[in-house]
């Protein structure tokens, strides 16, 4: 069976650079996401390497604690490791978690306007749907009666915000893309062209997580799979100013398949699903016009 | 296996530790099923190997493929993504009737 060079024995290298033995909950996408990226990474880097310049990759029940202190630094222990390294450090890599756009917008900005060669991976369990969610469901038993419902456009606004966060826009990037685990060959190509590009590089990846999305383990994957048929999560890059759509969907599954399978989602009214259609209609369209102008 | 060393030139300038885990002993207790591969059914394509998010699958002298126990958390992701539906998870340790998932 060896001989169908179709197989991933054949497709990708046997290295495991990956670092078993984690303390991420049973079926993370976060992690699923760091190992494949790791397997594109190639070579392994130097011992004197420090950790901050490695994927690191924190789970959901570390997300409480803030590293903000460690980034503030980071660019100044970046250019050390660099300098230590020498000629054998090609690029560094980056990895970040989402809910630093949340917070820490100011810390954001200042990391990414600096003229530095990294590869920033940013993996995304959608923190800030987390908001919409605390306001729009009905309040405690008998606490109050009064429920805030959020009004469409704040709807819209805030699924339309999810791709790409607005302090990437202002820095400059020769590189931007988005990817999702689920589809391992894409993501392997694009890590491989971040660390070939000149300059800073930015990757937004998905990671579906069993804890915050609220469903069964075995279904991560599959997770991540609707969140591209259904136009949720489009898959594109950006390079030289072009927009080019890598992971085509011609008929667009409806976003429900998408919500009804995560228990988040349930304590909602049936209005919501409409509005979120609409969204996700109105985003995709506007990515196909970009792309062919 | 490398031991990733905790660098201490960094601890003056961070204001809490990077938590790295450094005295691992093994994933026994988290598991419920462990996955069992029917060795006539398995055409050795490796989509297991990539879909494991812990990295414990690995392939064994006859080129078929094998969980280590050590870090198996039983999330059943290798069953769900199987082509040929060879793996089948079996129970290792009983799940007590308040304990849904």
């Amino acid at each position: 069976m060896n001989q169908f060079p179709v197989y991933v024995p054949k497709l990708l290298p046997a290295e495991e650079n990956y670092i078993s033995g984690r303390r991420s909950c049973q079926g993370c996408g976060k992690a699923l996401a760091a190992r494949i990226v790791a397997k594109a990474a190639g070579a392994v880097l130097p011992d004197q390497m420090p950790p901050q310049a490695s994927i690191t990759a924190q789970s959901y029940a570390c997300d409480e604690l803030t590293f903000d202190p460690m980034l503030e630094n980071m660019q100044a222990e970046l250019v050390r490791a660099s300098a230590m390294a020498g000629a054998s450090c090609r690029k560094a890599i980056v990895g970040i978690d989402r809910r630093l756009f949340l917070s820490g917008q100011l810390v954001a900005a200042r990391m990414f306007t600096r003229d530095e060669n990294t590869l920033y991976l940013c993996f995304d369990n959608e923190p800030h749907i987390d908001r919409l969610i605390s306001a729009a469901n009905p309040p405690e038993f008998k606490l109050a009666e009064i429920a805030h419902p959020v009004p469409p456009a704040e709807i819209k606004r805030i699924i339309k915000e999810k791709n790409i966060p607005a302090a990437v826009a202002e820095g400059s990037f020769s590189y931007i893309a988005t990817a999702c685990p689920s589809y391992p060959f894409d993501l392997i190509e694009k890590v491989k062209k971040g660390l070939a590009s000149d300059g800073n590089a930015f990757i937004l990846v998905l990671a579906p997580c069993p804890t915050g999305w609220v469903f069964n383990p075995k279904l991560s994957i599959k997770a991540g799979l609707l969140a591209v048929r259904t136009g949720y999560f489009p898959l594109f890059e950006i390079e030289n100013n072009k927009i080019k759509i890598t992971q085509k969907v011609l008929n667009r599954k409806p976003v429900q398949d998408f919500l009804k399978m995560q228990k988040r989602f349930f304590p909602f009214p049936p209005e919501f699903i409409p509005v979120v259609q609409e969204a996700v209609n109105e985003g995709y369209d506007e990515l196909l016009q970009k792309a062919q102008a | 296996m490398k031991k990733i060393k905790h660098d201490k030139s960094f601890e003056p300038r961070l204001n809490q530790q990077i938590p790295i885990v450094e005295d691992f002993l093994s994933n026994e207790d988290w598991r419920f099923e462990a996955p069992m591969w029917d060795t006539e059914k398995c055409i050795k394509c490796g989509v297991c190997y990539l879909s494991c998010p812990d990295g414990a699958i690995y392939q064994n002298e006859e080129g078929y493929y094998e969980a280590d126990l050590k870090y198996c958390k039983g999330c059943a992701l290798c069953s769900a993504q199987c082509w040929t539906g060879c793996i089948t998870m079996q129970e290792v340790f009983k799940r007590l009737p308040w304990q849904t998932r």
